[in-house]
């Protein structure tokens, strides 16, 4: 590990602190007055805390449910927060009063989707598709420049120019992806929210997709906030790596420590869930049982009815974040650990 | 180089044409005879009906034109008929096929326009309702469900009611057809309303919408540019499909009186008037425009049954 | 006992015919667990519906045959059809979903399966039902019995659904991507359930999937399937420790390592081709980082010693 990985020498570009998004998910109103049925909240994200270095990638982990996507939505400003604040580049984010001031810092995040199929207007060209961005924020840009920036940016993802004149449906799921990067780019973004981007893609695309945004990492210094299911997508992309189960943050730190000695129960289960291609043959132990209902989440640690080293203290109270090197652990059992050791 | 060209201009030109000549639209249409056949009417009826005053054989209008010796004359291949009137006259002498070639005018006019208010109206609620959400949707979906209780000549007959309760009776002709063409659209923005609201409410949801809120789009921005496109194809079926009963009810509303006045001929008041003399054997006065209102019916419908199947992605 | 002999599946859209799947032989021996693995358009699902006769129009099996214990069954029709499906060949899908009828409770479908196919009194079917269920893991099987499917999560779905494929004994289990739904700790579960299951029931399967982890961990062999042809063919262990077709090769490298960081992964260029693209040589050779002129020129067949074969020029089997 290199020095200046360890020493905070600036401050994060994106914070989150006690970010939490609750929805509303009762039946309406007549429902409830006639048929009976009571309010009911789903806690999609519940106070979590991140820091995401300048220049790094940070990979949220998780299974369905998890709370993941609502997180990477919160931090790009598509829902309003519930509770706690977001700031970006010092700036306090989760006041949303369509400002000047505000649209030239949200233009600075950008998202790319998961699906490469829904992610592009189909009735829209490439060229009108990417120019999007410029358009919006830079008017001033005359046509004739407007179009060169595409073609760079086309180039710079590794497309062809002549891309630019053709639809969505034209391209495959990879070409997609690669368009849609080219959009998020044109907007001269630094930190780039990637929901599973790689999630629909197969495997031999996967690579060229993961490849491209290091490189594009390398060039542009952006900021990642990776979003992903996928253990080995996630080893190759992150720097930082959080593990969100059932709306919290569980466990959160370097990538290399935490993939090569997980501390959290969850994080241990799921990283030997992954299938070995190393030893074929060898069976993974599975975690037992099912991630609950995120709407009626289990009291306490909302990992105790599967967790092995569950305690009678884990059903009742919820464990606070204990601080672990650069990252955390949010686990009783690691508590008492770590406190005897 | 080849810019330059004529020939490769021509081509570079034409290259559009061709794509869409190749496209599964133009393909899945060239290869449904039906679909062909009904187009080939709907076009004939229509640009007949639109050049009326050239293509037709004589002026209804033409007061001094007519003569009351021509009346009644049957279809000319009837004993009696004459070769000049070539289905006949009515008891004022007028030309029936001249009548019926302006009546389709007016017909297929006061279609098209309903239809197009309905379309603004019911797409502009539609896209509202679906986009914003909450107590918007809720008023509007409501209003819509209270407009479908009621049968659409109900509301043609009230809105033509109160219409004429406060306007002079002088300002009855003028206002009678803007009147029509509005009761009609009226009667038909619902099925453009729920449709599109169901749409935007899908596509709303999905990636490219948000990527476009990303980007930094203002909301009705959003709505317009991305949105409202995406749900042009199911309104083109309904409008079509539409544009059939648009054309019938013009017929009923016209035919029961509180449609198009009657010395104005449309197909409906043409059946009207013809029709009170149909039991004193002259049956053609009413039967050739019946039979005109059912082939262009038949044929839009048949169009709009074609193009619905040809836009649904889940049938290709 | 399962015997595919150089199917054809074609596809006709509009004007033209395309080839979705182009002469795939292969065979299954009772009990054995087959692996199909290939990327989105490569046509293993279409194998595997083809296999089963569930192809619907307008795809429609072109040549070939497939027998199953010593009769064909590719040929069959409606009443014969069904009986042989449903009777002989248990189906898993990827969203379990589309193999339960929402409309009737876990334990109809299941009691109504038994009776119907083996002629069993309701009572005795109802316990075979419950023994299968309780098998398959799920927690309360008679009390879950009278429960519709919406009920369930998607992993005790899935375990329904393996009920419902395995409640007759068939003697080949196709289970299309039956994982890729599900979260990755039930992945697991699912995985070893299937081939618990299998096993405990005398059923070969062929598994169905894009991920090389499962193939990995529940498969003896494995058919790499590009482009509607296998590329390569040979036990699990081999084909992913030494794979002998550059295409294996690469869909091996392009996975990313789990215990440690490359700088960067290796990948295929471009993408598969499109449906219906006929190329004369090698499908695999414009992507092909070795091709020689002659992958462009001739297709190359399936070669090899031990069971390992490969569909290309440059393996010394094929020259």
């Amino acid at each position: 590990m290199s020095a200046d990985r360890q020493a905070p020498a600036e401050r994060p570009l994106l914070e989150m602190r006690d970010v939490a998004r609750f929805f509303d998910v009762s039946p309406p109103w007549y429902q409830r007055l006639f048929g009976g049925g009571s309010r009911r909240v789903l806690r999609a994200v519940d106070g979590v805390d991140l820091d995401l270095p300048r220049g790094r990638t940070l990979s949220l982990v998780g299974e369905s449910g998890c709370g993941k996507s609502t997180l990477a939505r919160l931090a790009v400003g598509l829902y309003p927060l519930s509770r706690g604040s977001i700031r970006f580049d010092g700036m306090e984010m989760s006041v949303r009063d369509g400002s000047f001031a505000e649209r030239r810092t949200r233009r600075r995040i950008q998202m790319i989707f998961q699906d490469p199929f829904a992610s592009l207007n189909p009735r829209w060209r490439v060229a009108r598709i990417i120019g999007e961005p410029i358009r919006v924020h830079e008017p001033g840009t005359g046509e004739a420049e407007r179009r060169s920036r595409v073609r760079e940016l086309l180039e710079m993802v590794g497309l062809d120019a002549d891309a630019a004149a053709r639809y969505p449906h034209q391209f495959s799921g990879g070409q997609r992806q690669r368009i849609s990067i080219a959009r998020a780019l044109a907007a001269r973004p630094d930190l780039l929210i990637c929901d599973e981007p790689t999630s629909a893609l197969d495997v031999s695309v996967q690579a060229q997709i993961l490849n491209l945004m290091r490189e594009l990492q390398e060039e542009l210094g952006l900021t990642y906030l990776f979003i992903s299911h996928d253990l080995s997508a996630v080893r190759f992309i992150s720097d930082y790596v959080g593990v969100m189960y059932l709306g919290r943050l569980v466990e959160w730190g370097e990538a290399e420590t935490l993939f090569r000695n997980p501390r959290h129960p969850y994080t241990r289960k799921l990283l030997e869930s992954v299938p070995n291609l190393a030893e074929p043959g060898r069976a993974r132990t599975p975690i037992a049982g099912e991630v609950p209902s995120p709407l009626s989440p289990p009291p306490g640690c909302h990992f105790n009815p599967r967790c092995p080293l569950a305690m009678a203290k884990c059903r009742t109270d919820t464990p606070g974040m204990v601080r672990t090197g650069p990252g955390g652990v949010r686990c009783f059992a690691v508590e008492e650990e770590t406190a005897t050791a | 180089m080849t810019s330059q060209h004529p020939a490769g201009q021509a081509r570079r030109l034409l290259r559009p044409v061709a794509r869409l000549w190749q496209s599964d639209l133009v393909w899945s249409f060239r290869n449904t005879p039906y679909a062909v056949v009904s187009l080939a009417l709907v076009l004939a009826i229509a640009v007949t009906a639109l050049c009326a005053h050239w293509v037709a054989p004589h002026d209804p209008f033409d007061l001094a034109s007519f003569n009351i010796l021509d009346s009644e004359l049957p279809p000319a291949w009837v004993e009696g008929g004459s070769p000049e009137f070539i289905l006949g006259t009515d008891t004022q002498g007028r030309d029936v096929l001249s009548l019926i070639i302006y009546g389709a005018r007016l017909s297929l006019l006061v279609g098209l326009a309903s239809v197009v208010f309905g379309l603004v109206l019911g797409v502009g609620l539609g896209l509202l309702s679906g986009y914003v959400g909450g107590w918007v949707d809720a008023l509007v979906m409501r209003t819509a469900d209270v407009k479908l209780s009621f049968p659409a000549i109900l509301v043609a007959l009230l809105v033509n009611g109160v219409a004429r309760g406060f306007l002079p009776p002088e300002m009855h002709g003028q206002i009678a057809i803007p009147v029509l063409i509005f009761s009609i659209g009226m009667s038909g923005w619902v099925h453009y309303a729920r449709t599109v609201r169901g749409i935007v409410m899908v596509e709303r949801r999905k990636e490219y919408v948000l990527a476009a809120q990303i980007v930094g789009r203002k909301g009705w921005e959003v709505a317009l540019l991305h949105v409202l496109p995406n749900t042009m194809s199911p309104v083109t079926v309904i409008a079509t499909i539409n544009l059939a009963t648009a054309i019938l009810l013009e017929a009923t509303l016209s035919f029961l009186g509180v449609g198009v006045p009657p010395t104005e001929p449309s197909l409906g008041t043409l059946i009207k008037v013809g029709s009170e003399y149909m039991f004193s054997g002259i049956w053609w006065v009413t039967a050739f425009p019946s039979l005109l209102l059912v082939v262009l019916v038949l044929a839009v419908n048949l169009l709009g049954d074609w193009l619905r199947d040809a836009l649904n992605p889940n049938l290709q | 006992m399962l015997e595919v002999r150089d199917i054809h599946v074609e596809v006709e859209i509009r004007r033209r015919r395309l080839k979705v799947i182009d002469g795939v032989s292969l065979s299954l021996a009772r009990g054995e667990t087959l692996g199909i693995v290939g990327e989105s358009g490569a046509g293993k699902s279409m194998l595997g519906n083809a296999i089963a006769g569930m192809l619907e129009p307008p795809l429609h099996i072109a040549g070939g045959s497939v027998t199953l214990e010593g009769r064909r069954i590719d040929d069959l029709k409606g009443e014969e059809l069904r009986a042989v499906r449903g009777r002989r060949i248990g189906m898993v899908f990827q969203d379990p979903l589309t193999s339960l009828n929402p409309l009737f409770s876990i334990g109809d479908q299941l009691v109504e399966t038994i009776t119907t196919r083996l002629g069993i009194g309701r009572a005795e079917a109802r316990r075979r039902a419950i023994a299968l269920l309780e098998a398959t893991g799920l927690p309360d099987p008679a009390e879950r019995l009278g429960h519709y499917p919406h009920q369930f999560s998607g992993g005790m779905r899935q375990r329904v659904v393996l009920a419902l494929a395995l409640c007759l004994d068939p003697v080949l289990v196709i289970a299309d991507e039956p994982t890729t739904a599900l979260d990755v700790s039930v992945q697991a579960q699912i995985i070893r359930l299937l081939d618990r299951l299998c096993r405990e029931h005398g059923s070969a399967v062929i598994l169905i999937t894009h991920d090389m982890g499962v193939i990995a961990e529940a498969t003896e062999r494995v058919a790499v399937m590009y482009a509607g042809r296998i590329v390569e063919i040979g036990p699990t262990e081999r084909v992913i420790r030494a794979p002998r077709h550059p295409y294996t090769r690469g869909l091996m490298a392009s996975i990313p390592p789990i215990d440690r960081r490359p700088d960067r992964l290796a990948q295929i260029a471009g993408s598969m081709p499109r449906i219906g693209t006929v190329l004369p040589g090698c499908p695999f050779s414009p992507r092909c980082p070795s091709a020689v002129a002659r992958c462009h020129e001739a297709i190359p067949a399936l070669a090899g010693g031990n069971g390992h074969l490969a569909a290309c020029w440059l393996d010394e089997a094929a020259s």
